[in-house]
């Protein structure tokens, strides 16, 4: 078979167990592919020079008898956020240019005791802050749909790979939007976990109260089994509980029938492109064909959920990121002669311009006269949304809205206005404000570029939003579309 | 702009018992002024060039004049959400070996002796 990075990550992994294919056959599959591609969409940052040797062991353990492998020679893309030992690490910053972490993410281990093998490590946005992967210290990435089109961001290369097929699956982090907008608009399925779900231990700092790492894939079957795989308590990260699916196969097997589907239509009203607009009403008659119930509920306060998220998001980043001093690792400015001047050349010339930005927004919010006005007030806020979605869901089981306002928009178009970007995550915020779990999956084209559908679930409740999914999946074609490459 | 009309249709007057300090912060606008950012930066340890400081200058200014909208909100009684999670739960308090310092060292931009090296900081 020389089409082997068409098959999807279930696939895959059925094929290597049974021995109809070798992990590394599939590797050679997927690796050429990425040769072949790279320069027309420039997603990773790094290609694991291990990966073959790798799969080779797990065709061993194959032929050994190890069955229990979900992932088995699955290849898998990791954003560069997530540490895996003895791989590069820069978050796309130059201040961690050649940083080699001495240890692997708790959920990147979890991923590869699957079976899965490590590819690469994908391009970001500076530290997962953008919309866009242009914020990144190295290079833009590209939308597999149109070249001149943003992937999304901040976890674009992950999942420019998952599109342009040179990767079945990949992890993404989502702090306000970063898995499930570059999901959206690259026409693949993103799941940003309940906070707690998955580990952060490895996942470098953003914004800590909001951070999640999550898979990407182009079926919501094979999400849900990685989904599975890195999910669980970790003692390296207190705020990681145990929850784990029973079994990943059978979250997905149910239909829609009975479903309730809330919509907040007052939040909608406004500022949603027209394409998106019709290709979203599209998916809510299609979720009604095959049983849901459609609902209106009013979540009052995510008009303010971006200035909210801004605030706390940047107060908690400027505290995050102080860690880059040129001290302990990354890069150190060449030069000085006191410390002072050492740590503000260090930190000058290693952050771009959005990380400075957001770290003076974030020192500003918590300085002394603004902290009350701001931070604490922001706080509140966010408990007023949280609240909004516990009465919401006292008559619905998922929450739907368009994933983004609009399709991927042209490299270059909104880099000069931040405020704008931050715009752009005004439908994704409100789950990381309130801890929820989120998916997006594709549910049409709007001018040629793919449109996501959001939908959102009770706190641990993941297995609502993959039953839904799925079944949305059953009824539709969208995930079959892929970028004409 | 989208979201900036949203914003308006969903104001809410400040409560009438809106505490003191909420009062009067509500009907406050920051000016951000070139002194702030650089007084900002400095506290971050941030040398910014001319022209950062100006555009930083100008660009905070629009994104806070955006999140004034949560000014008008009553959050009369309500406690400030820290973070999203359960509250945390502790490992168990046992002592294990963490990362070794030669492998910790080795990605250090300059380290001796077991030790990071910086700048002289006494003269």
């Amino acid at each position: 078979m020389t089409d082997l990075w068409r098959l999807n990550a279930r696939e895959i992994s059925e094929k290597v167990r049974k021995r109809e294919v070798s992990a590394v056959e599939v590797m050679r599959a997927h690796l050429s592919r990425i040769e072949k591609l790279e320069p027309r969409i420039d997603a990773f940052l790094h290609v694991n020079e291990h990966a073959l040797s790798r799969a080779r062991s797990i065709d061993s353990a194959v032929s050994r008898g190890s069955v229990d492998l979900p992932l088995a020679g699955v290849p898998a893309a990791i954003k560069d956020v997530l540490h895996v030992a003895n791989m590069p690490t820069t978050c796309a910053s130059k201040i961690l240019r050649n940083y080699v972490p001495p240890f692997t993410a708790t959920c990147v281990a979890r991923l590869e005791r699957a079976g899965a093998i490590i590819l690469g490590k994908t391009n970001m946005d500076e530290f997962a802050m953008g919309s866009s992967t242009e914020n990144s210290g190295y290079k833009p990435t590209r939308n597999p749909w149109s070249a001149a089109h943003v992937p999304g961001g901040s976890s674009g290369g992950s999942a420019a790979a998952v599109a342009a097929q040179m990767a079945p699956i990949a992890l993404g982090t989502d702090t306000g939007g970063s898995i499930r907008q570059p999901a959206a608009f690259c026409g693949v399925v993103g799941i940003k976990p309940t906070y707690g779900r998955v580990s952060r231990y490895g996942l470098v700092a953003f914004a800590s109260s909001l951070d999640q790492a999550g898979p990407f894939a182009r079926t919501v079957q094979d999400a849900a089994v990685v989904l599975a795989a890195i999910s669980g308590r970790d003692d390296h990260d207190a705020t990681s509980v145990e929850r784990r699916f029973p079994d990943a196969h059978a979250e997905t097997d149910g239909d829609a029938r009975g479903l309730r589907v809330g919509v907040p239509w007052e939040f909608l009203k406004r500022g949603v492109d027209a394409g998106v607009m019709t290709s979203f009403r599209e998916a809510l008659d299609q979720l009604q064909a095959c049983g849901a119930l459609l609902r209106d509920v009013s979540l009052p306060h995510l008009a303010h959920a971006v200035a909210t998220y801004y605030i706390v998001a940047t107060a908690e980043a400027s505290s995050n990121l102080a860690r880059y001093d040129g001290v302990r690792y990354g890069r150190r400015a060449e030069g000085a002669t006191d410390l002072d001047q050492m740590y503000g050349e260090t930190r000058d010339r290693g952050f771009g311009a959005e990380v400075k930005r957001r770290i003076i927004l974030g020192t500003f919010v918590l300085s002394s006269g603004y902290y009350d006005a701001y931070y604490l007030r922001a706080q509140k806020v966010r408990a007023l949304i949280r609240r909004d979605f516990e009465a919401a869901f006292e008559s619905c089981d998922v929450i739907a809205t368009p994933t983004t306002p609009s399709p991927a928009f042209k490299i270059g178009e909104k880099t000069d206005d931040p405020l704008k970007m931050y715009l752009e995550d005004v439908f994704t915020v409100p789950a990381n404000l309130a801890g929820l779990p989120g998916l997006s999956i594709p549910c049409g084209l709007s001018a040629g570029l793919p449109v996501g559908l959001q939908l959102m679930s009770r706190w641990f409740d993941e297995s609502m939003l993959l039953r839904a999914g799925h079944a949305f999946e059953r009824l539709t074609e969208h995930h079959l579309r892929r970028p004409p490459l | 702009m989208f979201g900036a009309d949203r914003v308006h249709a969903h104001e809410q007057p400040a409560g009438l018992f809106a505490s003191q300090e909420e009062t009067r912060y509500s009907n406050r606008m920051p000016r951000v002024t070139e002194e702030t950012v650089e007084h900002v930066a400095r506290l971050a340890r941030l040398s910014l060039s001319e022209e950062e400081r100006r555009v930083f200058t100008r660009q905070l200014e629009e994104i806070l004049d955006y999140a004034e909208s949560i000014q008008n909100l009553d959050t009369t009684g309500i406690d400030p959400m820290s973070h999203a999670g359960l509250p945390g739960v502790l490992r168990d308090d046992t002592p294990h070996d963490g990362l070794d310092q030669e492998s910790v060292l080795a990605v250090a931009p300059d380290a001796s002796e077991g030790l990071f090296r910086v700048p002289r900081i006494i003269q």
